[in-house]
């Protein structure tokens, strides 16, 4: 599948979730399209996905000498790899992994069930999750560690993070960065989705946070302030982030509204952070998926 | 009995705020889902949206207090608690200021995973020392809670519930006093939060079969001083704890550190039970993890030295189901 087919996939197959459990993270998914399927299907060598297309169930949560079923296995086993931080991403990721035949579709149905490892929120056994970071801002620092170490035991790969502009306002995200600047870290690789929004409503009215490009810069990163919806402007800022020797950050404006008519007023609401449908959300929705 | 009210805590911190004009509500993007939205519509200057930065957060609401103000921080029980932990213990438990914190989604009433369900607010909080900790239990609870919380000079932790709430009591929540709901001496079950509605309806069922079979909810887990509680406690043959929380650090634990020093009935504890959980539905996280209406019919009948029969009474299951619908709503 062409890039863009995937983004298209994303979207739609992301609509069809929200429609059928009537309710769910929408607006992450429409947003980062074009960076989850650049990231997946041209930049990063994920190597083949060792979780079956039709995932198993929950077994546990993790236990010490028992890790218990790793989201990561479906990435592949590098040597790159992707986390995604904002776990409220997961329904991005499970239809990303759909369009790139690591996941069936019925595992979008079958396995996010009662007891089935594809979660709303995704957790660290959900396929394509790497780590249980719905509480935000907490997988910046584990990818540190994991770059420091990779870097320690010169191991190959670059360690991509997917970031939401939200995190930003958490202390621990600029805390993670200093230390990746601090240990110069040019085997990590930082995508903002810098949609601009969070549960409460647009940032810029909930909790300003400034020039976040200003902030990156002071804090020693390359940074590639893009459109992220335009899937050449993805690919180069990729492409140059690969070749620089230092922390590198590409913020990708997004639109979260982007695919679906009735998106746009809900941001212009404050109700775009998850979405449960009204009647004629429905019907605009099914039409739209339909036409896609 | 099973009537019920929609978003309880709403309503009544928007009274608070037009009665105390030195109430200041500060919020961590979580405005609407943890029902502060009626008062930051009615009181915009006191207001303070601090974003998703809950660390700075819970210093500032120590600042807050010293200059005077009453300040209320209302979010999901994970990160009103176990994020912001360091922050809490010095600047608010320490100094002891009078700060409110309020912390939704409690235990597995939420599908959202590891990182939204606190299962260990209640431990973290009772731990430490010049903390008051209530849990609500109903939408009384919520609507009378900050009335009972309002003279306590230190802080308060209230383990709450947001959105359709059941409505089980009618009289105002007093600090420090349990609700006593049945009578009953040999089996008495205590029961808190989230898991007293469960508890009052199965018992109402068992009582026919098991006429000596009480039930009191707990409100005040610290401090866990109610002279009336342990007059119950001491009567009874079996003490069986029920809690959405893990039972190391939650109402068991209360409970077992009374009868460690006042020894007399046995203690069963039903709660989550030293491990972390996962996400799915409310009922099924309740029956994965050994906290369900089965499970407690069960213990109950072994308290009673019997097995229970074979089949289960399945009755008013629809209740439940409207308050997992309002549970994934923001977050």
């Amino acid at each position: 599948m062409q890039t863009q087919e995937i983004a298209n996939e994303i979207r739609k197959l992301s609509a069809k979730w929200v429609l059928r459990s009537n309710g769910g993270y929408l607006a992450q998914s429409c947003g980062s399209a074009e960076l989850l399927a650049t990231l997946l299907n041209e930049i990063l060598n994920l190597g083949k996905s060792t979780g079956p297309t039709m995932p198993q169930e929950f077994i546990g949560v993790p236990k010490p000498g028992n890790p218990g079923t790793r989201g990561e296995s479906w990435l592949g086993s590098g040597p790159d790899l992707l986390v995604i931080s904002p776990a409220h991403y997961a329904t991005a990721m499970y239809t990303a992994l759909v369009a790139m035949g690591r996941l069936e579709e019925e595992a979008l149905t079958e396995c996010s069930k009662d007891g089935q490892l594809l979660e709303m929120i995704g957790a660290e056994h959900s396929p394509g999750m790497v780590v249980s970071s719905g509480s935000l801002a907490t997988a910046l620092s584990i990818c540190v560690g994991r770059a420091i170490a990779r870097k320690h035991l010169e191991k190959p790969g670059f360690i991509w993070v997917f970031l939401s502009d939200g995190e930003l306002q958490e202390g621990s995200t600029w805390e993670a960065l200093q230390l990746a600047r601090a240990m110069n870290l040019s085997n990590l690789k930082i995508v903002i989705d810098n949609n601009g929004m969070q549960v409460d409503g647009q940032m810029i009215n909930v909790m300003p946070i400034g020039s976040i490009e200003q902030k990156l810069r002071s804090f020693g990163c390359e940074v590639y302030d893009i459109q992220g919806n335009n899937l050449e402007e993805v690919k180069l800022a990729c492409h140059s982030a690969l070749q620089d020797g230092s922390l590198s950050v590409i913020l990708a404006r997004t639109q979260p509204w982007r695919g679906f008519s009735f998106l746009h007023n809900r941001w212009t609401n404050n109700k775009l952070h998850f979405i449960r449908l009204t009647d004629d959300e429905k019907e605009i929705l099914t039409r739209e998926v339909g036409l896609l | 009995m099973s009537n019920t009210v929609d978003r309880p805590f709403a309503k009544s911190l928007r009274a608070h705020g037009s009665s105390n004009e030195k109430l200041v509500v500060v919020t961590n993007d979580l405005t609407a889902s943890c029902e502060a939205d009626l008062f930051a519509k009615d009181f915009p200057e006191r207001h303070i949206s601090a974003g998703m930065a809950e660390q700075a957060l819970v210093a500032t609401l120590s600042g807050l207090s010293d200059e005077g103000l009453y300040p209320i921080y209302p979010s999901f029980a994970v990160f009103a608690t176990r994020r912001p932990y360091e922050q809490i213990a010095l600047t608010i438990a320490y100094p002891a200021k009078k700060v409110r914190l309020f912390g939704f989604l409690p235990g597995l009433t939420t599908p959202g995973g590891v990182s939204h369900q606190a299962i260990d607010d209640l431990g973290l909080m009772t731990q430490l020392p010049n903390m008051t900790v209530l849990e609500a239990a109903d939408a009384t609870d919520m609507e009378t809670m900050l009335d009972a919380v309002a003279d306590i000079p230190g802080p308060v932790y209230v383990r709450s519930l947001r959105g359709v709430v059941p409505k089980l009591f009618s009289e105002a929540l007093v600090m420090g006093k349990c609700r006593d709901v049945y009578p009953g001496e040999q089996v008495l079950v205590l029961a808190t939060g989230s898991m007293v509605e469960i508890a009052v309806r199965e018992i109402r069922n068992l009582r026919d079969e098991f006429p000596d079979l009480g039930l009191i909810c707990v409100n005040t887990l610290k401090p866990f001083d109610d002279e009336q509680l342990f007059k119950r406690i001491n009567k009874a043959k079996v003490v069986i704890t029920y809690e959405n929380h893990l039972i190391a650090s939650g109402l068991a634990k209360a409970t077992a550190m009374y009868l460690a020093q006042n020894p007399g009935p046995r203690l069963v504890p039903i709660g989550i039970s030293d491990t972390f959980t996962h996400g799915g539905s409310q009922s099924y996280l309740f029956d994965f993890y050994g906290i369900g209406k089965d499970n407690l019919i069960s213990t109950i009948y072994r308290a009673f030295g019997k097995t229970v029969p074979g089949k289960e009474a399945q009755n008013n299951a629809s209740n439940q189901i409207l308050l997992n619908k309002s549970v994934a709503e923001g977050l």
